[in-house]
């Protein structure tokens, strides 16, 4: 095996999605490649009868041999795959056992490539694809790089391609797509780092472009529009499976109407349980899974070992939302696109986390920090977006701040808690606000004398 | 729309050449953000009012008769602390205040003589045993001080190079009594940003930064100084200021970034928070704007 790792690739900081930081990729013939790839095509759709022209197409790239390699997926549907005369130098096929994985994810894992360069069997290329792609791997290690075919004459493709012409001219070319531009990878051809590939979780059965690209983007992925890589599409476009992508892509909200739970939760709550009185750890999580987003897991945290423990377990033991953790997992688990910490004694209302959300969409924001008191020091909740921390810790280099690199990338921001309906489990909670109500009933104090002076005070 | 000025001999004639270059240096990207529209505002109009004020006027036309001018007048800078690490930092930031004529009143609160290093500024030491209630020390500080201004200032706050002449021509422009800064910029030490609030700035209102408080040698007499108290004597000094029918001024905040400190430090209300329910601007860690001029770091948490 060739030392793929040893080749140096640059780690730019990238804002959000915006790589014209990374300036014009060199072009075509003009520059020297060092960067291995791997080709994986895959005939899961039994295109045997156009693999021949997908392997010519390969053959005659412009990209150095001694840099491709090309491994066939036979998906194992029909008769064994005969390789065509003309074929790349490096050429294997790999049929992978009944009863294993038989996606591209079977090639990739036996790569060797720095960069894995993702095709389908009816994928005709011209020759300086790859090369155009491979280009703006060589200026950074966290990019995926797509490319849009054009249809062959007479195919129906041309309904998706229009949406995906107005969304690169809406978004130059992705670089203004922010966090949402993992959505623009609808197919093939697109190609990514092997490292970032594994760290994304890699390819899954189900084979939607779109699921990949999400968890590429919690991987820290930036996506790059490449108009410049040119193919031709024989075959007939894949529709999207709406009701799998609902599962497993909570961003997508449109697929996500109706209010019930999802595979992927939207945001993860943790409470780090700590020394907190079981009532205070109690009064968060009601808090929490009062939320009108529902698709939210909460995870208890170490829980304590007192007789507290007992009381948080048997309070949530049916409720399939609340999982219990010995510690807090240092990055967000399952895909889990925000991740929401919360101290014990703290209540956000029903419509914080959605809109807390909604405005860390809104201002693109990596971490939002919400200040609740100060004692010995700062008690704060923090929302977290996983596409940011995982970006800040590919760059950063030892003994560098995370959040600092998160700022830099995509951008922290310090609120107060009050501003987005979080109050101290012992404050008085305002009742149930039904419209036309008046909001002064909430103030009432206790104690009778101090009931009487208010009254007095909010008179004059 | 911004304005950009376009070459005029004419205009440049009368404004002269240092204000003519002035307005000449300003692009649209000077105007492309409020911050930066009003930092550049500043610098303009310090240029204008220091040229063709009437105190001016008057100076450069009795110079150019060959008469005598007053001295400029004296600033007494009022120092007090308590903590002998922030004694280097206050007093560097005096040091390069420009376009002023000024003194230094040291006051030690419970510190040992020799806690003063040298500088190339007249200073005057007035050391005070810990249990002197705050107040009582300011008003033996002022006793000491012969200036026709005393200014206030904190020994952990950052000030600009042109804290102290800005505070003078806004007295200059506006004849109150008493002038400070508005509290525009803050350092929250305890999360490590720096944010920017709305305050109206310019114009006649109770309220100053109490850090900036530039008053008459005249009228702090005339209220009998400060409350002799421990606490709160920024505030009451502006009240008797306002009891005695003396005019306050709010100048800009351009000059001064507010250090709040952590909680355990310093008894501090309002709580961190409450900082951050109304801010205009927001920046990870100690920023400062343009006019700050690079400003010593002192103290930033990493």
């Amino acid at each position: 095996m060739r030392q793929a790792a040893a080749a140096y690739v640059p780690r730019p900081r990238i804002p959000l999605n915006d790589y014209g930081v990374l300036g014009d990729p060199p072009e075509p013939g003009a520059w020297t490649p060092t960067l291995p790839v791997s080709v994986v095509v895959s005939t899961l759709r039994g295109h045997a009868r156009s693999l021949p022209l997908t392997l010519a197409g390969l053959a005659a790239q412009s990209y150095p041999d001694h840099l491709l390699e090309v491994i066939v997926v036979d998906a194992g549907d029909g008769p064994p795959v005969v390789l065509p005369d003309r074929v790349p130098e490096r050429t294997r096929v790999i049929r992978p056992k009944p009863g294993t994985s038989t996606t591209p994810d079977a090639g990739a894992a036996v790569a060797d490539g720095h960069v894995v360069h993702l095709l389908d069997a009816d994928l005709v290329l011209l020759p300086e694809h790859i090369e155009a792609h491979m280009r703006w791997h060589h200026l950074a290690d966290h990019l995926v790089v797509l490319s849009r075919p054009r249809h062959a004459p007479g195919m129906d493709g041309t309904r998706m391609d229009g949406r995906l012409d107005r969304r690169l001219d809406t978004t130059s070319d992705l670089r203004a797509a922010g966090p949402k531009a993992f959505n623009a990878m609808v197919g093939v051809p697109a190609s990514v780092p092997a490292a970032l590939l594994r760290a994304s979780g890699g390819w899954q059965p189900s084979g939607e472009y779109t699921e990949l690209g999400y968890r590429l983007a919690l991987a820290g992925a930036v996506f790059v529009a490449e108009r410049h890589a040119r193919s031709v599409h024989t075959g007939t476009p894949a529709e999207p499976d709406r009701s799998y992508l609902a599962e497993h892509v909570p961003t997508l909200r449109r697929l996500r109407k109706q209010r019930r739970t999802h595979l992927v939760p939207y945001v993860e709550a943790v409470v780090r349980v700590g020394d907190a009185a079981a009532e205070d750890v109690r009064a968060t999580v009601d808090g929490l899974l009062a939320s009108d987003l529902h698709d939210i897991v909460v995870i208890v945290a170490g829980p304590p070992t007192g007789g507290g423990a007992q009381e948080i377990r048997e309070a949530y033991a049916g409720r399939s939302r609340v999982v219990f953790a010995e510690d807090a997992p240092g990055r967000a688990s399952r895909s889990v696109p925000f991740r929401f910490h919360c101290p014990p004694g703290w209540v956000p209302s029903p419509q914080t986390l959605g809109s807390i959300v909604a405005f860390a969409d809104r201002k693109a924001l990596g971490v939002l920090s919400l200040a609740l008191d100060e004692r010995e020091g700062v008690v704060s909740a923090r929302l977290e977006r996983t596409a940011a921390m995982n970006r800040a810790r590919l760059l950063a280099r030892p003994g560098e701040d995370l959040d600092d690199l998160v700022h830099e990338t995509f951008g922290t921001l310090w609120e107060a808690g009050e501003t987005w309906g979080i109050a101290a489990a012992s404050a008085p909670r305002p009742e149930t606000s039904r419209p036309g109500q008046r909001r002064v009933a909430a103030r009432r104090s206790r104690n009778p004398l101090r009931r009487g002076l208010v009254g007095l005070l909010t008179r004059t | 729309m911004p304005v950009i000025a376009r070459p005029d001999a004419a205009r440049d004639a009368a404004l002269g050449p240092e204000l003519a270059e002035a307005v000449a240096a300003v692009g649209e990207e000077d105007l492309a953000s409020d911050l930066r529209r009003e930092e550049t505002a500043i610098r303009l109009r310090r240029i204008a009012l220091r040229t063709h004020g009437a105190v001016a006027r008057w100076r450069a036309i009795a110079a150019s008769a060959g008469l005598p001018v007053p001295p400029e007048p004296m600033v007494s800078v009022l120092l007090c602390t308590r903590r002998p690490e922030m004694i280097p930092f206050a007093i560097q930031q005096m040091e390069r205040q420009r376009e002023v004529r000024l003194e230094l009143i040291v006051g030690l609160h419970g510190l040992p003589a020799g806690s003063v290093p040298a500088t190339s500024l007249p200073v005057t030491v007035v050391e005070a045993p810990g249990g002197l209630p705050f107040g009582a020390l300011l008003n033996r500080m002022a006793a000491a001080a012969s200036g026709t201004f005393l200014a206030k200032v904190d020994d952990d706050d950052w000030y600009g190079p042109d804290h102290l002449a800005d505070l003078l021509l806004a007295q200059l422009y506006s004849g109150a009594d008493l002038v400070g800064s508005a509290p525009e910029f803050v350092y929250l030490e305890p999360i490590d940003v720096t944010i920017r609030r709305r305050v109206g700035t310019e114009r006649f209102a109770p309220f100053v930064a109490g850090g900036t408080m530039l008053i008459t040698r005249a009228m702090f007499d005339a209220v009998g100084g400060f409350r002799p108290i421990p606490r709160t004597v920024d505030g009451q000094l502006l009240e008797a200021v306002q009891a005695a029918g003396g005019r306050i001024y709010r100048t800009h905040g351009f000059n001064y970034v507010l250090r709040r400190r952590n909680a355990r430090e310093h008894t501090w209300r309002p709580p961190v928070q409450s900082f951050l329910t109304s801010y205009e601007e927001q920046w990870r860690g100690l920023v400062f704007n343009a006019l700050m001029e690079d400003a010593p770091a002192y103290g930033r948490q990493k």
